[in-house]
């Protein structure tokens, strides 16, 4: 089934369809609890904190990818990379490796494209994570 | 055991610390490299971590600075470094290790193995701290055998003995004062004889 999930924090983006569950890649519940050792209080506090980094870092993050500040963008992806990754959100974890990868290669032609789709997954997963600490 | 763990994600962070919590481990956080080292200057001494878990790509000080750092710094050398990387190259892993790290964790890791590296860890802190104690007491017994040992001047007329400190003093207080020996005073067979016959010399 598919359903409609809410942009990061808002209640509303229908034209972001999503699958549940853990093979559409945005987030593998499962995972993060044995990441956790089965403590969903913990899972949950990881999600709140996961969503308040965004609020920052990506805007910042759009900030370096016009001014094509290389060097920010590739310490920014890595760090959201890191932090996707400990959630088990492999889709923006890709996402952040190519970024990371563009930027540390000078390789940018095609970031604009690869930092939108990035956007796009955030959005779905902050939906996920939104969902998940109601549900929490 | 100790741990500090410098991460700058801090749900990364959050993980670690509540992973080690759990397992019984006193976890200490810093959220850059500066505030680890920061951290390490602060509680040097007997208070320092036994092991830190240093991100590799941090703002400031990046976990291969800190290494280079603890290695190079007295007092610090004998600290468990296990570097916490998403790199997984055989370079990067040479280069980390070649920096001071003992161990080397790639991310996102697993629980299990970092439970099993950190024990690890502890397995080796103990080792050494255990050597390092026993070199201390082997160094204090040398330095006591190394006292009696060499050449002793003493005076061929009244026995006095020439100290470190090049002062004449009575056999009786220089071996007092350079080994746990207490001294008795007695008369030999010989010097017993010898003193009758003076004693009877003088009576007749």
């Amino acid at each position: 089934m598919k359903r409609s999930v809410p942009a990061l924090g808002q209640d509303a983006a229908p034209d972001v369809p999503v699958e549940p569950g853990a093979a559409d890649g945005v987030l593998d519940e499962g995972a993060l609890l044995t990441t956790v050792g089965g403590n969903r209080r913990l899972a949950t506090e990881l999600a709140e904190i996961f969503l308040r980094e965004l609020e920052s870092r990506m805007p910042e993050m759009a900030k370096a990818v016009v001014a094509r500040d290389n060097t920010r963008i590739q310490f920014l992806a890595h760090t959201l990379m890191g932090s996707a990754a400990s959630l088990s959100a492999t889709q923006v974890t890709g996402t952040a490796k190519k970024l990371e990868s563009m930027a540390l290669t000078g390789k940018l032609a095609k970031i604009d494209a690869v930092f939108a789709r990035l956007e796009h997954e955030i959005a779905r997963l902050g939906a996920r994570l939104t969902t998940f600490i109601r549900e929490g | 055991m100790r741990i500090l763990v410098a991460e700058d994600d801090p749900v990364t962070r959050r993980i670690l610390e509540s992973t080690l919590g759990r397992l019984g481990w006193d976890v200490i956080t810093a959220p850059d490299g500066s505030g680890a080292w920061g951290i390490l200057q602060t509680l040097k001494g007997k208070d320092a971590p036994d092991l830190v878990l240093l991100d590799w790509m941090m703002p400031g000080l990046d976990g291969i600075e800190i290494c280079r750092k603890l290695r190079t710094t007295p007092g610090f050398e004998l600290i468990y470094i296990i570097l916490l990387t998403s790199r997984t190259g055989k370079e990067d892993l040479a280069m980390g290790l070649a920096a001071g790290a003992n161990d080397y964790i790639t991310k996102p890791f697993d629980p299990a193995e970092l439970e099993s590296r950190v024990r690890v860890g502890q397995r080796m802190v103990k080792l050494q701290t255990s050597l390092a104690d026993r070199i201390k007491e082997l160094e204090t017994a040398l330095g006591e055998v190394s006292r009696l040992q060499g050449l002793l001047p003493i005076c061929s007329y009244c026995k006095k003995v020439r100290n470190e400190d090049n002062y004449w003093e009575q056999v009786e207080a220089y071996i007092t004062s350079t080994s746990d020996v207490e001294v008795t005073h007695s008369i030999c067979p010989s010097c017993s004889e010898r003193m009758m016959r003076e004693i009877d010399g003088l009576s007749t």
